[in-house]
């Protein structure tokens, strides 16, 4: 039997401003973004688990009530997530600051642990 | 990992087949939709890995794009044709992505970058954007000009294409074989632009220049392209590109032929460059690109600059001269005329030249005037020609250049 620290489950919430990015990106400049994600990921690959990408559009069902989602007002939007297991809070942080959405103008990821109390 | 440049060449790749299948006249649709589908890949390529076959990805993503915005577009103008819907539900059904029809999809949109309609450096830089996936910025960096000027000339370019391109069916490749000069001239300026431009940054230039090679080689896998004209381009920019790293010193200062470190040419670059030079001796054609390749071929086979054949270079000259008039090869023909029997001789030659006012504000004009007078002895000439060469020089490089001639006349 290994004696391995017990894992706490994250998850991270990519978020991104609403308007979509600032400015085109060229074909150059999306293969640099795709290296530093792909980097990233290799980097922590035995603690970032990656999930889907959320298509834009969608629905929100309030009180019985439809309507269009993901709200329309918001500033900013889901755009994907994924789950990290690892030791700590200290530890997810410390690998979210290297996460190259860092470098995307109004980005963020949230992170929550996973569990009920 | 990716390819070095993938997301760039596939943009050119997927612009050029989409664009055969729904029309040259919804090429800005296209490139838009190969935008999107750029940027799909890089959200779900980070995130989960690259799929297996990454090319039928993006294909299948921007075509999906391209009839979404159709079937839109129909939806609210019934002038849309129904005879265009029923075209793009056949191009879905067989949504393949053959290697061959690639290769000659991009060598159709670089003979319709050649369009007679439009001006020269307007079809560079549509080649550069359409082909090679550089967005505007990139290409106002990579010609040295404003962007302003760049997106002006993009769009000279796109309203000349709308305006002949109607139809449907984009001609084939045999029935623009006539634009073959034209093609072969706009990938020897990419080449140049890259290989002599005043643009300080290496990684750019050689950048261009392999832009310049990579499509120069379609050309020459295509029957209407494998000619011996294309063949002696390609020997040109071979040999040119052998040597492209020796032309500076540590500092980035330029050297001259005569300083450059021989080692540091590329060997195996010269071997492939000789080897076009002998295919391009096919027929009855010479052109420029046989010349310049043979005088480069010259230079790159000489084990020193003292041992170069300039008899055979000032030859070589004198057959540009004729097919290509121009003061310019006049000004070299001097200098290997010189090499080989003296400065009188090449001085001889120059003075008997009456240069055109936009050869008189040339620092090579100047510098090679100047250099000249120098080997002859006569330091007065040789100062005041170094010293109008100097102001005219345009780069901080070129001025240092002429600086050393200078200081080595006084």
């Amino acid at each position: 039997m290994s004696t391995t620290t017990t894992k706490i489950k994250f998850l991270y919430l990519y978020r991104f401003p609403a308007g979509g990015a600032p400015k085109p990106a060229s074909p150059e400049e999306m293969q640099a973004q795709y290296a530093a994600w792909a980097a990233w990921r290799a980097k922590f690959e035995k603690e970032v688990i990656p999930g889907e990408g959320l298509k834009p559009g969608g629905a929100v069902v309030k009180a019985g009530n439809v309507t269009d989602g993901p709200y329309i007002e918001a500033k900013e939007v889901m755009g994907s997530y994924a789950f990290v297991e690892t030791s700590s809070m200290a530890r997810a942080i410390e690998i979210a600051k290297e996460c190259p959405i860092n470098t995307i103008p109004g980005a963020s990821v949230e992170i929550r642990e996973l569990g009920y109390y | 990992m990716l390819p070095e440049h993938y997301f760039r060449h596939e943009s050119g790749r997927l612009v050029a087949v989409l664009s055969r299948r729904f029309g040259m006249h919804r090429v800005e649709l296209c490139e838009d939709a190969v935008q999107t589908a750029l940027l799909r890949a890089v959200q779900s390529w980070s995130q989960r890995g690259l799929p297996d076959d990454k090319s039928a990805w993006l294909y299948r993503v921007a075509l999906n794009e391209v009839l979404g915005v159709l079937r839109r577009e129909k939806r609210t103008d019934a002038s849309v044709d129904d005879t265009e819907q029923i075209a793009a539900d056949v191009v879905a059904e067989e949504a393949v992505y053959l290697e061959h029809e690639v290769k000659d999809d991009q060598l159709r949109m670089l003979f319709v970058c050649a369009d007679p309609g439009i001006p020269r450096e307007s079809q560079i830089a549509f080649a550069l954007k359409i082909l090679c996936g550089f967005s505007t910025e990139e290409i106002a960096l990579r010609l040295f000009h404003s962007h302003e000027a760049i997106y002006k000339r993009l769009q000279r370019a796109r309203a000349a294409l709308r305006e002949r391109i109607e139809g449907l069916e984009p001609p084939g490749v045999e029935e623009l074989a006539s634009r073959l000069p034209a093609v072969l001239e706009i990938l020897y300026l990419l080449f140049t632009e890259g290989y002599s431009s005043a643009q300080p940054d290496e990684v750019i230039r050689h950048e261009l220049c392999e832009e310049a090679i990579r499509l120069a080689r379609l050309l020459d896998e295509h029957p209407v392209g494998a000619v011996p004209e294309t063949a002696a381009l390609l020997a040109l920019m071979y040999l040119d590109a052998a040597r492209f790293d020796s032309r500076v010193d540590g500092a980035g200062g330029l050297l001259l032929l005569e300083e450059q470190d021989r080692s540091r040419w590329d060997r195996e670059l010269i071997q492939v460059g000789i080897s076009y030079l002998h295919r391009s001796a096919r027929g009855e054609a010479f052109t420029r690109y046989h010349a310049e390749a043979a005088i480069a071929a010259e230079h790159c086979l000489a084990s020193t600059y003292k041992e170069t054949r300039w008899d055979e270079i000032a030859r070589l000259y004198e057959m540009l001269e004729r097919v290509a008039p121009s003061p310019i090869n006049t000004l070299n023909r001097a200098i290997a005329i010189a090499e080989w029997q003296g400065p009188d001789a090449g001085l001889a030659l120059l003075e008997a030249l009456n240069p055109p006012p936009w050869l008189l504000g040339y620092y090579l004009w100047d510098a090679t005037l100047g250099e000249l007078y120098r080997r002859r002895g006569d330091r007065e000439r040789a100062t005041a020609h170094l010293t109008r060469a100097l102001s005219a020089a345009p780069t901080h490089a070129e001025r240092a250049l002429v600086r050393r001639r200078l200081e080595a006349c006084c």
